[in-house]
């Protein structure tokens, strides 16, 4: 049988503010609101979706504090067999290199044959994770996938989007590490009934300290600041009830750029 | 001195326009005397012209590395080749694009030389003569500035960081040619074909008026009913965000940013898209950028000429009613 290890991030969802949350160059985290890294979704639906081609199992890990049990719940209720909760606590921004080791010391003995992850989290978008645990494993990777084309126990053929549309058809051997990009299965949504029931089924709790791994001497990087993204030019702002805006938005089209309207 | 390595990417006999960028960028370290700059270039007998086509961007020295090996991009080959040069000159720094082949080959040399990684960079700060690097995080909302703990500082810059310019003046350049005389390790994955960008009516680089939607359309009714008869009115062309592709409310030939198309039209107008980084790569060389977006946070903005910060669904009829009566 194929073994799947999906890895899941618990992100902080886009769309919030995070202004008043920044407090010595790290995020608080209060009041921050999380959920599946939108990746990870698709990462986790394309191995449960293969379930159904293929006779394999798919289990998925993630990383962090009690809050993260949440993403992995989702994830069985939406198909997964088994779910793994590495207990951390580390401060946000998190560390690539401290994830993908952690990830590694995990998955390592658990003779997967293919690991997906997200190509990016949403939230610190370093996109280097699935490849740094990738040269760990020892194993072969392809980012960016944007579709499975096909897949045996020694193979898998997939889509590799690079830069301005352009698309490589890649075969690579397996065990292997395929990071996802979005966009590759539409995306379902776990039942309420599913994810009672996830509940009741439980995780497998693995605590940091047994990876025996001192966590926080991987960390290869160090936020010495962190702030609002500040402004590439001026930016005038239409004010105004909703028809003034529009009146002012067309007389921009007419006046400044000269579009014949 | 301390050595500043750019890996020179390159394909078909051109340099790729993001590590010219970077040989620029870096010349703003010089009058500090921090760095010695050195464009690395992984190539097969072909390197001379490659030579020749970076010394003008103004790098110390270049080092050619030879092996029949590197006529064709791979990650082995690039994670061998350099890890040997770095043994024998010792980079301190190694800068290359945060795009599909950087993102392929500077994790794994990071992981090969027991150091790490600080990807995704949009600029450099020198502070105290230390180098910091700032990244764009948290969809575009917050900037952090980050320093690395380990050496050799592996870091990658998204295009469009710096703008790419050859030097005014132009220096001595040292030119050192090395032989690679080693097999270098095969690839693990074998690229079948190359399919390239799907066909569309409309080239939507070419075109001057973009109306550009995300996410926030929120279904293809919004579009047929909003969207297309604005950018029909103002003789636009509709294109979007990579989650308007997800949705399905644009083809991916209609994709501005990273992955999808660079546009430079006349205007610009974004309505509900936040502006990641990854979108604002192929848009924010347009001439006029109009964003039209509820969250007043949103990173679109910084990029923005003018902003409307409210709902698409009040204004956009609103526009369309002002049209109208234009019209008749």
């Amino acid at each position: 049988m194929m073994k799947i290890v999906v890895c899941i991030k618990q992100s902080i969802l886009p769309g919030y503010s995070y202004f008043g949350d920044i407090k010595n160059d790290r995020l608080s985290g209060n009041g921050l609101k999380y959920g599946m890294n939108e990746f990870d979704s698709y990462a986790l639906q394309l191995a449960v979706s293969l379930k159904e081609t293929h006779n394999c199992e798919v289990a998925v890990v993630s990383l962090g504090p009690e809050r993260v049990k949440e993403v992995l719940y989702e994830a069985v209720a939406l198909g997964a067999d088994s779910a793994a909760h590495v207990e951390a606590d580390w401060s946000l921004p998190t560390d690539p290199f401290m994830v993908a080791t952690a990830l590694h010391r995990v998955i390592r003995n658990l003779g997967a044959d293919l690991i997906f992850t997200g190509a990016q989290s949403v939230d610190d978008n370093t996109s280097i994770t699935p490849t740094v645990l990738a040269a760990l494993l020892g194993m072969a990777s392809v980012w960016n996938v944007c579709r499975l084309e096909s897949l045996d126990d020694q193979k898998a053929v997939v889509h590799r989007e690079k830069e301005q549309g352009i698309v490589e058809v890649v075969e690579i051997p397996l065990p292997a590490v395929l990071a996802i990009q979005t966009g590759i299965i539409p995306l379902k949504y776990a039942s309420f009934v599913k994810l009672r029931n996830a509940k009741k089924r439980g995780l497998i709790s693995i605590p940091i300290d047994s990876l025996s791994m001192d966590i926080e001497s991987y960390r290869q990087g160090e936020y010495t600041r962190l702030y609002e993204a500040e402004s590439t030019g001026e930016c005038k702002l239409l004010l105004g009830d909703f028809t003034s805006k529009a009146k002012s938005f067309l007389s921009i089209l007419r006046e400044e750029v000269k579009l014949r309207i | 001195m301390k050595e500043l390595w750019i890996v020179i990417e390159h394909a078909k006999g051109k340099i790729d326009e993001v590590s010219l960028e970077l040989l620029t960028g870096a010349r703003q370290l010089s009058p500090h005397g921090a760095s010695k700059v050195t464009a690395v270039i992984l190539g097969d007998e072909t390197i001379e012209s490659l030579i020749e086509l970076v010394k003008p961007y103004g790098p110390h020295r270049i080092i050619g590395l030879r092996n029949k090996g590197f006529a064709e991009y791979s990650v082995e080959a690039y994670v061998s080749g350099l890890s040997r040069l770095h043994q024998k000159y010792q980079a301190s720094t190694i800068w290359a694009g945060h795009n599909s082949t950087g993102l392929d080959f500077l994790p794994r040399l990071a992981v090969q030389e027991n150091t790490g990684m600080i990807s995704g960079c949009v600029d450099f700060k020198i502070e105290n003569d230390r180098l910091s690097y700032t990244r764009s995080i948290y969809g575009g909302k917050l900037q952090g500035d980050v320093r690395s703990l380990m050496q050799p500082v592996i870091v990658s810059f998204y295009p469009g960081s710096f703008t790419a310019k050859a030097a005014d003046v132009n220096g001595e350049v040292e030119i050192v040619r090395e032989d690679l005389d080693t097999v270098l390790p095969s690839s693990a994955i074998r690229i079948r074909n190359v399919l390239k960008p799907v066909s569309d009516d409309i080239d939507i680089t070419k075109k001057e008026v973009i109306v550009s939607i995300g996410r926030g359309l929120g279904n293809q009714e919004n579009v047929d009913r909003l969207m297309k008869p604005l950018a029909e009115s103002i003789g636009g062309i509709i294109a979007g965000s990579r989650s308007a592709v997800d949705m399905g409310l644009i083809p991916a030939s209609r994709q501005v940013g990273q992955s999808g198309k660079s546009v430079r039209p006349r205007v610009y107008i974004a309505v509900a898209i936040s502006g990641a980084v990854q979108h604002v790569a192929g848009m924010k060389n347009s001439q006029t950028v109009i964003a039209i977006n509820k969250d007043p946070n949103a990173p679109i903005f910084k990029y923005a000429d003018y902003a409307i910060v409210d709902d698409l669904f009040e204004v956009i009829p609103k526009v369309l009613d002002e049209i109208s009566a234009i019209k008749a």
